[in-house]
This record gives structure tokens, C-alpha cells and sequence, in this order.
């Protein structure tokens, strides 16, 4: 009795090259978690969900088996965590209890970076039209710029399935490189005397307890009437911040900050690697998209920094905004802020601008999920 | 290219945007009337 190679050894007859990139690409994430640390909680599991994934026959994905369907573990959370989008919303009420609006009332006006800041979202939306994408795979792309995963992820997975892989690895990957990023665009657009702008912030403003529990509730009912597609996203968001600032869930707050943060980030992140198959990763367009992201990226942040340019022309000069502080309007909160901080002190080492930087970032973190919000009403409509 | 496609993200760039700004605007002024109605020092005499 003879047995072919591709019996015996079927998943090493059935390796191709492309599977042997995307295991190249997971130990690259691997790497970049592990020895740079950058975003190590989400590039660690999808480096090694790809690695898992690109084996010929894994059992982890369903499989069909001598004619019977066998269910692979990783698309059954794909299907119970990601198509439902449980994930994505369940890490947003902990994003939600991790956050502390009170910096936003310290300085209000600087809410307006976090739409100014989501510039290039459009910008690229635009772009990959022309590079010939659909609408709805071109919002699904530009939504990357927001440097917010679960509001990519959530896009992504209603208008564009098949690019969701790629957008997601794009959207987690350049948020951990917001250091790199950053700072060359922002040196391009702004002179020395304006990155030495020192600002002017009420650090010892307090704010209510009723201010700040009134806050996620005000902002629900106002996101549900202007805008009810982003609700699901406003809403589990701004669910978190109550948990936290209520001061009768204090337990809950620090569970849903931990204990189920780093529950649903394990899990995302090794079912979004569920999708980064050779067959679906390995294409032209994957490039593209990853392209299309910097640019996003890029001009989120020239966005915000123009914008402060702009603001400063009508400004007194007292109240002028260091321009860089604009371009914390991203959402990838808190490293966006760090970034900027990180800057001001290096062009002047007692200029302290981690405040409204941190409020800008906290705005940011509103806005991307606005627009999330906004292309999932618009684009249908323009379908 | 397509100039329809082109045409329908010029269109949801440019509401998308404005609307974005309003958002903002409008949660600006949730942020003043709240503070405004809720101070810190209120709370504290309460107390």
C-alpha cells in the first residue's frame, strides 16, 4: 500500500510562499511587541494567531475533512466576537473606565482638535477611491487614521469583510507607531518659536462629581439624537465612564478596566488573526491599504496642526495653542499625548505641555468614534 | 477611477466633516453648561 507525500506530510506538501510570508509577518509582530513593545497586548497575539493560521489543514480553522465540515476554534470566536462586533464594544467599556474626561473641562475649545484631527480619515477615504476601492472599502480604510482599532474593526467588518484583516493589523500596528510618525510630520509644518509655545491650563481646576457623571450620560442622549448610528459605539464608550465616575461601582470599574480589558484583548486579538490567512493577506491591496494608512495617519496629524496654525490667527496671545498639541486629536490615547509632551520639553525643557495634550487626546478619543459613527450612517445613504 | 465613487466621498468627506465639528461644538457646549451649572466649589459647601 502506497501513500503519497501530500497524505503523509499534508500541511508540508500543501505550503506555499505566501504561507511562509505570513508566518514572517507574525513573528515580525512577535518581534515588534516583544522586543520594542510596541502595542505588545494586540501585535502579540495576531503575530502568533498568523503563525497559527498559515499551517495548510489547521485545526484552529474550520476545515472540511473526508466531506464533513470540522469547526475551527478561532472562527467561532470570529463569529461570536468579531461578526457581532462584541469584541470591539466590549473593549470600549474599558477603554471607557479607563478614561478621565476631567482634563477636557480644563480647557474645552481644545475638543475641537479631536474633529480637526480627523482630517485625513477623509482625506484617504478620497484617496483610495481614486486608487479604484468602493466606497464602502474606502471609508473602511480611511477610518485606519482614526488610530482607534475596535472603531476600525466595527467599519471594517460592516463594509469591507475581506480588507478587515489588513485594516486591523494597519490601525494596531501604526498606533504603536505614533513615535515614529508623529513627530517628522509635525517638525515639517511647524517653525521652533511656535513648537516653544507655552500654554495657558487651569491644572488645579476641579471638576464636580455630578459634572462628571452627568457628562457620559449627556453625551449618550446627544450622540443618540444627532447621530444614532454611533451609538453603539458612544454609547458603550461613554457605559465605561459612568461605571467609573459614578463612585458606587468601584469594583466593577476595576474589572472592567482589567480583568475584562485584558480578556477581550487576548481574544481580539487572536481572532482578528484568524482572518490573516496567505490566501486573503498575501495581495496587492494589502499594500495598499497599509499605504493608505500612513497617509491617514500623516494627515490626521498635519489636520490638527494646521488647525491650531489657524485657531492661533484669532487667538490673543496669551491664549495661543502650541500647534503640536494639535496633533494629539488622534484618538491613540495616551501615547499621542506622551509624543507631544516628550517634544515640547525637548525644544524647551520647562515648557509642560502633557495637560492639554492629554485633554486634546481625550477629545480625539471622542471624535474617532464620532466619525465611526458618521460613516456608518453616511455611506449607506450614498451606497 | 470612478467619478461617481469620487464624487459620493467628496460629498460624505465634506458632511463628514462639518458634522464632526458640530458634534464637537455641541459637546463643547455640554462641557460650559454643566460646569457651569455643577461647580466644584458648589458641591463642596453641600457638603
Amino acid at each position: 500500500m502506497g501513500f503519497t507525500f501530500q497524505e503523509i506530510m499534508p500541511a508540508i506538501a500543501g505550503m506555499t510562499w505566501q504561507h511562509l510570508v505570513m508566518i514572517a509577518v507574525g513573528c515580525t509582530l512577535i518581534y515588534l511587541a516583544v522586543k520594542k513593545q510596541y502595542e505588545p497586548t494586540l501585535l502579540l497575539p495576531m503575530g502568533f494567531g498568523a503563525i497559527l493560521v498559515n499551517f495548510p489543514l489547521s485545526a484552529v480553522l474550520t476545515q472540511v475533512q473526508g466531506g464533513e465540515t470540522v469547526v475551527g476554534a478561532l472562527n467561532v470566536l470570529f463569529d461570536a466576537g468579531i461578526a457581532t462586533e462584541l469584541f470591539p464594544l466590549l473593549i470600549f467599556i474599558a477603554i471607557g473606565a479607563m478614561i478621565d474626561f476631567s482634563p477636557l473641562f480644563q480647557r474645552p475649545s481644545l475638543l475641537l482638535f479631536g474633529a480637526a484631527a480627523q482630517f485625513g480619515i477623509f482625506i484617504t477615504m478620497i484617496l483610495a477611491t481614486i486608487f479604484g476601492f468602493s466606497l464602502k472599502e474606502a471609508a473602511s480604510i480611511g477610518i485606519i487614521g482614526a488610530a482607534d482599532g475596535p472603531t476600525s474593526i466595527i467599519v471594517a467588518n460592516q463594509f469591507a469583510k475581506d480588507l478587515l484583516p489588513a485594516i486591523s493589523v494597519a490601525a494596531y500596528s501604526y498606533m504603536a507607531l505614533v513615535p515614529i510618525i508623529q513627530p517628522p510630520v509635525i517638525k515639517l509644518l511647524t517653525s521652533k518659536s511656535e513648537r516653544k509655545i507655552r500654554m495657558k491650563t487651569d491644572a488645579n481646576k476641579k471638576v464636580s462629581r455630578t459634572t462628571l457623571v452627568l457628562f457620559p450620560i449627556i453625551i449618550t442622549v446627544m450622540a443618540g439624537l444627532i447621530a444614532p448610528s454611533s451609538l453603539a459605539l458612544i454609547g458603550f464608550l461613554m457605559f465605561g465612564n459612568l461605571i467609573r465616575e459614578c463612585g458606587v461601582l468601584n469594583s466593577l470599574s476595576q474589572t472592567a478596566q482589567k480583568e475584562l480589558g485584558n480578556l477581550v484583548t487576548i481574544l481580539l486579538g487572536i481572532t482578528i488573526a484568524s482572518t490573516m490567512t496567505a490566501e486573503r493577506f498575501v495581495q496587492l491591496d494589502t499594500l495598499m491599504i497599509l499605504g493608505l494608512g500612513i497617509f491617514a495617519f500623516v494627515f490626521d496629524t498635519a489636520g490638527g496642526v494646521l488647525f491650531a496654525k489657524l485657531m492661533n490667527k484669532f487667538l490673543k496671545p496669551e491664549n495661543k495653542i502650541n500647534p503640536m498639541v494639535g496633533a494629539c486629536g488622534i484618538s491613540a490615547f495616551p501615547m499621542s499625548a506622551r509624543v507631544i509632551h516628550g517634544m515640547g520639553l525637548k525644544e524647551d525643557p520647562t515648557n509642560y505641555l502633557l495637560m492639554p495634550a492629554i485633554s486634546t487626546n481625550v477629545g480625539g478619543q471622542i471624535g474617532s468614534v464620532i466619525v465611526g459613527g458618521l460613516l456608518l450612517m453616511l455611506v449607506p445613504l450614498f451606497g | 477611477m470612478n467619478i461617481d465613487i469620487l464624487n459620493k466621498a467628496l460629498q460624505i468627506s465634506g458632511i463628514g466633516i462639518a458634522t464632526v465639528f458640530i458634534f464637537m461644538a455641541v459637546f463643547y457646549f455640554v462641557i460650559v453648561g454643566i460646569d457651569k451649572f455643577f461647580p466644584y466649589k458648589e458641591e463642596e459647601k453641600k457638603k
